[in-house]
């Protein structure tokens, strides 16, 4: 006699030995699927570098124009003077030899120059100024001129680096150069100051939209139809949504380079017939009967052919079939038929990295702008789903969508000031694909969209 | 053709060739596996694409403290078990109707003959409801405890114990009734 536990033995020995070797189509959608995997990855790796590379490039901006920022109130007049500083200081300092050369050697070799000799660095003043004379005079009453540049306080941390033409600057800086100017008549040939480069600008938001997406398809469409098992499939577009975050830097007047990263949904919706079938089967053994759901659909339109996650499963009824003996006779067999309409929707996502030129037709508080640009984009995700009866459910996805694709763009922006330096911006964009998206069917299917994509910005540097 | 540390080191880099090389060399062991568990050859296919690939992507956690036939058999069956839990095919019988008899079975003799063939053993173990089948499977080929196919499966200890009392008990029904068959035939 046997144990079932023997038999479980039996079992588990045999089965330890046992192989089937695989068709060889397993292999090649592996290595298709591997190396879909090995682009993910190296998207990943150039998402990181790009994430990195964005937040470098804001903080460098950033740090620029914070650094512009905090050295505009000590050298706004410090640069637009520095022309007449140092020309008109040094020939002024030639001609008025002794006491220029003096403080020269003093502001060189003294290092208490600041609050030993405060009429010394006044020197330096007028001498910039372009003042004749005024040795014996300021010499003779030094104090009125030190309580009317009551910043020429001791700044020891500075005294060590100080030279005669940073002192100068200094002194103007601080000093009210209007009065100067009318005072004392000084030929301000220096450029103005609007005629320096302008503070870098930097928008930074977000907008979000609508979008509708369809697609322009090219090539064959017959071998479509006649692999498409029910016939005939209606292609219609897809509503989703879009947006992202975006970095725009005014570079010149009028035109701004732009970038960010944004996400994508493209697509279309399928409707196509639904044959569903119906089997009924009697046996005798258990007198019971199976029952079995069959639905078809067609899964092969312009946009690609979708790969099912799993092989088409039939709903029956286990208590027929699991409990019939083998070779249980088939006593009954009645088949239903009937044809509904499915929806199909397929649906891929990118991450899309734009590079856009804008160029601004209005550029004040309100701003109009017109914009155009490539991108790259990067897949991921790729979805169909089957909509039957309110039902909706993952089937599988398109086969053979590319990992990155490029696409161009174009738009007309308006830009409106909300608070501060907040503003609005509402902006249409057409987007088109210019590579093919689909590598098993090139040209066949390229989509594109439509948004108004609205959000909020804020700008630096204004 | 390579060794296995080889193979194992190259396919850490991603290495095509090698990643061939290992699939050539355990394909029909696991998808022996696979078709254990698939109710039909397109699903064996699938689970084996989809083992394949976790196996590609994790053979960097692969120690070399073990062979590596076991170390991908297992992330053969889990990646099927995984399956299971995602498309709702979790083995359930009610507990409450499981006979009493059931609970001793394992030390109960059957009137089995003496050399009972394994290729009516298999035959009889494929014809199994899914439901005992998968925790048969799980119980006496992949050593796994009752306490382990209850929470890979997600459903309860008692559940895996009654799908396993099941299958035993329709086996040695099934494997009666071929033994009678014959006696008959001879007849």
């Amino acid at each position: 006699m046997v144990k079932i536990s023997e038999i479980e033995s039996l079992y588990k020995s045999h089965s330890e030995n046992l192989e089937a070797t695989p068709p060889a189509h397993v292999w090649e959608q592996l290595e298709t699927s591997l190396n879909v995997a090995q682009k993910q990855k190296k998207f990943l790796l150039f998402w990181q570098i790009a994430s990195a590379a964005v937040v470098a490039a804001l903080v460098i901006v950033g740090g620029h124009y914070f650094m512009n920022e905090t050295s505009t109130s000590h050298t706004l007049v410090d640069s637009t003077s520095s022309y007449s500083t140092e020309k008109d200081a040094d020939s002024s300092l030639q001609h008025k030899s002794t006491p220029a050369t003096e403080l020269q050697e003093k502001s060189v070799s003294n290092e208490s120059i600041y609050n030993e000799n405060t009429a010394d660095v006044m020197y330096t003043a007028m001498a910039v100024a372009g003042i004749n004379d005024m040795e014996t005079a300021d010499k003779q009453n030094p104090r009125p001129v030190q309580e009317n540049i009551p910043l020429l306080k001791h700044r020891p941390e500075q005294k060590f680096f100080a030279t005669p033409k940073t002192e100068v600057r200094k002194l103007i800086a601080h000093s009210n150069i209007d009065t100067w100017k009318d005072r004392f008549n000084v030929n301000q040939s220096m450029p103005a100051e609007s005629g320096n480069r302008a503070p870098l600008k930097v928008q930074v938001g977000g907008t979000l939209s609508p979008t509708y997406s369809f697609r322009h398809t090219s090539g064959p469409q017959n071998s479509v139809m006649a692999t498409a098992s029910n016939g005939s499939f209606d292609e219609r577009a897809m509503m989703a949504a879009g947006g992202g975050l975006h970095v725009n830097v005014e570079m010149r007047k009028n035109w701004s380079v732009e970038s960010g990263l944004r996400f994508a949904r493209l697509g279309q919706d399928v409707h196509t017939p639904v044959r569903s079938e119906r089997v009924y089967a009697l046996n005798s053994d258990q007198a019971s009967y199976a029952n079995l759901s069959i639905k078809s659909l067609s899964l092969n339109n312009t946009m690609g052919e979708i790969k099912q996650h799993q092989p088409p499963t039939r709903s029956e009824s286990d208590n027929a079939y699991f409990g019939a003996s083998p070779g249980t006779m088939l006593v009954d067999f009645r088949t239903d038929n009937q044809q509904t309409s499915g929806q199909i929707e397929q649906m891929i996502d990118y991450i899309e990295v734009p590079v856009t030129l804008r160029y601004y037709l209005i550029n004040r508080d309100m701003k109009l702008s017109l914009a155009a640009g490539v991108s790259t984009n990067w897949l991921i995700g790729n979805n169909a789903y089957v909509i039957e009866n309110s039902n909706r459910q993952n089937i599988g996805e398109t086969a053979g969508i590319s990992s990155m694709s490029w696409s161009s763009h174009a738009g007309v922006a308006f830009s409106l000031p909300l608070y501060g330096s907040f503003s609005l911006r509402l902006e249409p964009r057409v987007n088109y694909f210019l590579s093919d998206i689909n590598e098993n069917y090139p040209g066949r299917f390229r989509p594109y969209s439509f948004g108004i994509f609205s959000g909020i910005q804020y700008t630096f540097g204004e | 053709m390579f060794d296995t540390d080889k193979i194992i080191e190259l396919c850490r880099k991603g290495d095509r060739s090698a990643q061939k090389e290992l699939y050539e060399r355990f394909s029909p062991k696991l998808f022996a596996v696979c078709l254990r568990y698939s109710k039909n050859r397109m699903e064996a296919e699938d689970y084996l694409h989809e083992g394949f690939m976790k196996i590609f992507a994790k053979i960097d956690q692969f120690k070399q403290q073990g062979p590596l036939e076991a170390w991908m058999r297992r992330i053969m069956v889990n990646t099927i078990l995984e399956a299971f839990r995602k498309n709702s095919r979790m083995p359930t019988t009610d507990e409450t109707r499981i006979p009493a008899d059931l609970a001793d079975e394992e030390n109960e003799e059957n009137d089995l003959h003496e050399h009972t063939d394994i290729n009516e053993v298999l035959q009889l173990i494929e014809e199994l409801p899914e439901k005992y089948r998968i925790v048969l499977n799980l119980y006496v080929l992949e050593d796994f405890s009752h306490e382990e196919i209850a929470r890979q499966l997600g459903i309860s200890v008692g559940t895996s114990k009654s799908n396993l009392s099941r299958a035993r008990q329709w086996l040695k029904k099934r494997l009666g009734k071929e033994k009678k068959d014959k006696i008959t035939q001879l007849w």
